[in-house]
């Protein structure tokens, strides 16, 4: 199957998949993994092409989910005005924790997301007026009669994850995209070469945020809830493992690892604690013996098999040598 | 007042001592071994297995959590952690988180979820009283001595043994001290038997003082890590004035402030400590804290 008609394919998959799935379960599944891809792609924009780790994915998650919903539900703004506007205000966060914390670098930049990601969930937490708590945020409304299926809100999260993959994949492709990769590589040597670290660094944390805040707001309107659950630290290290397990800084990597740890998750549903176990064992795995991710080695191995091009190799960001 | 002040010490107390098995660990291997949470947990339910099921003696059932946590990091180190010897820190913290995720939920498969408590003798149920003030149950005030004897025999064992000179000798120069012969697994393994003892220790004695569960490590070795970073990274006694500062300032805000949000100042503070002042508020140098190589 040459790659055009595996495309097309692909396409048309995904543009038919509700004749079959319908209201049923399906649907919903493919609908939490077409918000979660657009979640562990901007995390990979972050993580795999500009070297910020972060653990505050699923605080951003949270930001969007809450307040637009709160927009929503408190002051009875429509969706298509909420939607943005919880996208922009996570941004806003976002710059906010942006500026102090790019004083610090390694684990230390690790940490202070970290520390963000669990101040966000205390306040998800415990503003019981604004938040409803720990009984969460009940009865957010689906965005109008039009979208009230679960059909008709697939397509949308189709539309705005294939805008938001698309956008992604132009930046990475673009001259910003090769900027990130060379701060990525070599702060110092980008800088010498008269990027501004500091502004490719915001652009790229602001950016990345506001997506997960955007998928957030999906995410919150689609479930009619939101719950401190949903946004935890356990969500930004599932997130982050997510983008791992795909292979940080690969385009489809981080797709592929959704479509991985979404079915994992759905299979182990009941059993929480075992998932989690089984997670931070992949995690530990995975960074020991395959920090490049599964997908290309996966590949590498397929064009073995199959007659074509050999595979590139190449060590994940994350795994770099000691300075 | 006092009594919020006395409460305060012994939080601190604990802090101290999972600050200080964090900060031996990383200073000397670079490891951040957020894992320690988990080690935390388990040295609570060895503690708690060994009075109960096993019918040990009370102290000797805490000791018995401090070696079997002390075995239990070497096993860790050399699953999760030889391997990423020469990797950057971010890798090692990946792995770390991984440990930190795996035995808290392991803890949950094997022994629930339920809050338990480590029974205690009789002799440590009474009160202590301070002046009619103060009232402290006794086995806060073995907190307080534990962890007094473990920083002292930490400082003994790093000053005058041969491994803990060899252990100072990785802190400062890794690749040196490998040059000169210094065996580098066998340092990691005592380094991170001891910062795992230590953490088994403190998970012990906090399950007996207080009840303890599946999923409090990893909220403790975060704010051990504040305190770390409070007091310096890499300095263990900046890391026992970090645990004594922390202590008091959530005692008070928790008694005084609010205690819906109680760790928002905890976190608060950690980010602008890394932010406006890496090298600690006790720290002596000016050295950024990401800067390589603190020594002890």
């Amino acid at each position: 199957m040459s790659p055009a008609i595996f495309k097309a394919a692909l396409v048309a998959l995904a543009l038919l998949f509700p004749l079959a799935g319908g209201e049923g379960y399906f649907t919903h599944l493919a609908i939490t993994m077409l918000i979660f891809s657009i979640l562990a792609s901007s995390l990979n924009l972050l993580m795999g092409y500009t070297g910020l780790v972060s653990i505050a994915h699923g605080a951003f998650f949270g930001i969007g989910a809450y307040s637009s919903g709160i927009l929503a539900l408190r002051l009875g703004v429509p969706f298509w005005i909420a939607f943005p506007l919880g996208t922009a205000l996570t941004g806003v966060v976002a710059f906010a924790l942006a500026v102090p914390s790019f004083r610090t670098r390694g684990i230390y930049y690790i940490i202070v997301t970290v520390a963000f990601q669990l101040i966000a969930s205390e306040i998800f937490e415990s503003w019981y007026a604004m938040t409803g708590g720990g009984i969460g945020l009940r009865g957010i409304p689906r965005p109008g009669r039009l979208f009230a299926s679960k059909v008709a809100y697939y397509y949308l999260a189709l539309g705005v994850a294939a805008v938001v993959h698309y956008g992604i994949v132009r930046i990475i492709r673009s001259p910003v995209g090769i900027s990130l990769m060379a701060i990525r590589d070599n702060e110092t040597k980008a800088r010498m070469m008269g990027l501004n670290p500091w502004r490719y660094k915001t652009f790229a944390f602001v950016f990345a945020s506001g997506l997960a805040g955007l998928a957030g707001s999906l995410y919150a309107h689609y479930m009619e809830y939101a719950h401190p659950d949903l946004f935890s630290f356990f969500v930004s290290v599932d997130l982050f493992l997510t983008v791992m397990l795909g292979g940080a800084g690969t385009v489809y990597g981080p797709i592929f690892g959704v479509l991985v740890l979404e079915g994992i998750r759905e299979v182990l549903h009941e059993f929480v604690a075992l998932r989690l176990l089984l997670f931070g064992l992949v995690l530990i795995a995975l960074i020991v013996f395959v920090p490049e991710g599964l997908l290309r080695p996966l590949l590498r191995y397929a064009r073995r098999r199959l007659p074509a091009g050999p595979g590139r190799a190449t060590a994940g960001p994350l795994r770099g040598s000691a300075p | 007042m006092l009594q919020v002040l006395a409460n305060g010490l012994v939080n601190g107390a604990i802090l101290a001592l999972m600050a200080i098995s964090l900060t031996i660990i990383f200073s000397i291997m670079r490891v951040p071994h957020f894992g320690l949470g988990g080690v935390f947990v388990w040295g609570a339910f060895a503690a708690f297995f060994a009075v109960t099921r096993f019918a040990l003696p009370f102290w000797l059932g805490v000791l018995g959590a401090a070696v079997s946590m002390a075995l239990l990091g070497v096993v860790i180190e050399r699953l999760a952690f030889r391997q990423l010897r020469d990797a950057t820190e971010e890798a090692m913290f990946v792995s770390a988180i991984g440990v930190l995720i795996a035995m808290e939920n392991g803890a949950l498969l094997l022994w629930g979820g339920t809050t338990q408590s480590v029974p205690i003798p009789e002799g440590l149920r009474l009160v202590l009283s301070i002046g009619g003030v103060v009232y402290l149950p006794a086995m806060r005030v073995v907190i307080f001595v534990v962890t007094g004897l473990a920083f002292l025999g930490l400082r003994l064992y790093v000053k005058t043994t041969r491994m803990g000179k060899a252990m100072r000798a990785v802190a400062q120069d890794r690749v040196a001290a490998r040059l000169l012969g210094v065996p580098i697994d066998r340092v990691a393994s005592w380094t991170f038997a001891l910062g795992s003892g230590m953490a088994g220790l403190a998970g012990a004695l906090v399950g007996a003082a207080f009840t303890f569960n599946f999923e409090m490590g990893s909220l403790s070795v975060l704010k051990a890590f504040v305190v770390v970073v409070l007091g310096g990274i890499g300095s263990v006694a900046g890391a026992i004035l970090g645990g004594f500062l922390l202590g008091v300032v959530d005692s008070y805000t928790l008694t005084y402030v609010t205690s819906q949000y109680k760790q928002i100042v905890a976190f608060s503070i950690l980010i602008a400590v890394l932010v406006l002042r890496p090298s600690g508020i006790f720290g002596q140098r000016s050295l950024r804290a990401d800067a390589p190589g603190t020594p002890l």
